[in-house]
């Protein structure tokens, strides 16, 4: 009887347990969630040497929030899951020794892609990956232009180097883009 | 949510302790009057009980999301067993932060519950233990997700597929604890709480059963929580005399 009591009142504590940590809603740091196209920078001349960028911003072409990294030889552009493209402005800041007044030289970076949407967990929800469209020698993928008509950007079409190894994009470990400059 | 649970709880423990302290009361003439007199001879009754889940009908009250019904009954094997089902319908819509989902379907679940109270002259009441195996067959419809991207760069994409999974099933088993206690003639009024524990389910393709119909809500590692309060009516079928106690006890 006694033993009973205490069993029904385990039970019970147990279940209010259960309920009051309902909250497992927040999605663990470290869970693979939905990645960015990861893009490497190395030097043109020496292609095993890591090109460190001083300054970059980039934001997508159209849109006004501006994104940057600092002293880093990656790059890892977001891709839009409600999309199958996405053109973004990568505006390399640059200050050359004996100056103080920084130039700023801007690629247009087009990239298409198609995407899969996988469910994950309740607290994560679902995630996006996608694939690399295969670029072709006329539509070249992804492709860099220039914003100002007739001259070359800060790094050219031939500078891309796709990781075909790596075109489908399921995480960050590993770099899906080199880009020599 | 959370504010019903403390006052399920709640409920449950005044309920529990209030039964204790009227049986308290009760068994108080034992060892003064009946111990000294006659033998009494005790008859247990044997019958069917039939009710049904009064919680439930009250959160589709104040919960637009939630329409369900749980009917109850039990039927007595021998002087501590009972034979014991329930059978229920859910429809829910779980509205998560990033998912957002309807389920639909129905549940029978069928076991034993085991009378560990010993009631005083001919009172009825229940103090037990129970064991269950649940099957529930239901669908999932999945209304919208959001897509979880760590980069803020991008608006949260919201996808709305309305996506229906049918023909989905489970499989668990319960361990119940519980009262029930005649509040008139025949008609009880019982309280169970119980811990779920999925043994199989088929889930839909590129989701999961994030809720079950009668095993609630799933937690990690295959767990789930329930509870009922019931009213029932019990309709006797048959009487037995109960063995003579050799020994009064105090």
């Amino acid at each position: 009887m006694k033993r009973l009591v205490a069993s029904i009142a385990l039970l019970l504590i147990i279940t209010s347990y259960l309920l009051s940590c309902e909250k497992d809603d927040l999605c663990a740091d470290g869970t693979p969630t939905t990645p960015g196209l990861v893009i490497n920078f190395y030097k043109k001349n020496s292609s095993d040497v890591a090109n460190t960028i001083q300054k970059l911003y980039f934001h997508e072409v159209g849109s006004e929030k501006r994104d940057s990294i600092i002293n880093s030889a990656q790059l890892i552009l977001p891709l839009r899951s409600d999309a199958e493209i996405v053109k973004f402005a990568l505006e390399n800041v640059t200050t050359p020794t004996g100056s103080t007044t920084p130039t700023i030289s801007t690629a247009i970076f087009e990239i298409k892609y198609t995407h899969t949407q996988t469910y994950i967990s309740r607290a994560c929800g679902y995630k996006s990956t996608f694939i690399l469209t295969p670029g072709t020698l006329e539509l070249p993928n992804p492709g860099v232009t220039s914003d100002v008509p007739d001259t070359d950007p800060w790094f050219l079409q031939s500078d891309i180097n796709v990781i075909t190894s790596n075109i489908e994009i399921q995480d960050e470990k590993k770099p899906h883009i080199n880009i020599y400059f | 949510m959370r504010k019903n649970h403390i006052l399920t709880s709640t409920f449950s423990l005044v309920l529990l302790a209030s039964f204790f302290y009227g049986t308290a009361q009760e068994k108080k003439p034992v060892s003064d009057t009946v111990a000294v007199a006659i033998t009494p001879v005790k008859t247990d009754r044997y019958g069917i009980r039939i009710g049904a889940d009064i919680s439930r009908p009250a959160r589709a009250f104040y919960d637009k999301d939630f329409k369900g019904i749980e009917l109850v009954a039990d039927y007595r094997l021998s002087k501590k067993i009972y034979a014991a089902a329930e059978v229920g319908t859910v429809d829910l819509r779980t509205e998560d932060d990033l998912l957002d989902f309807t389920t639909k379907g129905s549940y029978i679940k069928l076991g034993f519950d085991y009378n560990a109270y010993e009631n005083w002259l001919d009172m009825e009441n229940m103090i037990y233990t129970g064991i269950r195996y649940g099957f529930s067959s239901f669908s999932q419809n999945l209304n919208s997700y959001t897509i979880y991207d760590p980069d803020n760069y991008f608006d949260d994409v919201v996808v709305s597929p309305n996506k229906k999974f049918s023909g989905l099933s489970a499989h668990w088993v319960e361990v119940i604890g519980g009262i029930k206690a005649e509040l008139f003639d025949n008609l009880f009024m019982g309280f169970s709480v119980r811990l779920n524990i999925l043994l199989t389910d088929k889930k839909p393709e590129n989701f999961d059963n994030l809720y079950i119909p009668g095993f609630n809500r799933t937690y990690d590692g295959n767990f789930g929580v329930g509870f009922n309060y019931t009213l029932s009516y019990f309709i006797p079928l048959y009487k037995k005399h109960n063995e003579i106690p050799k020994e009064v006890k105090k």
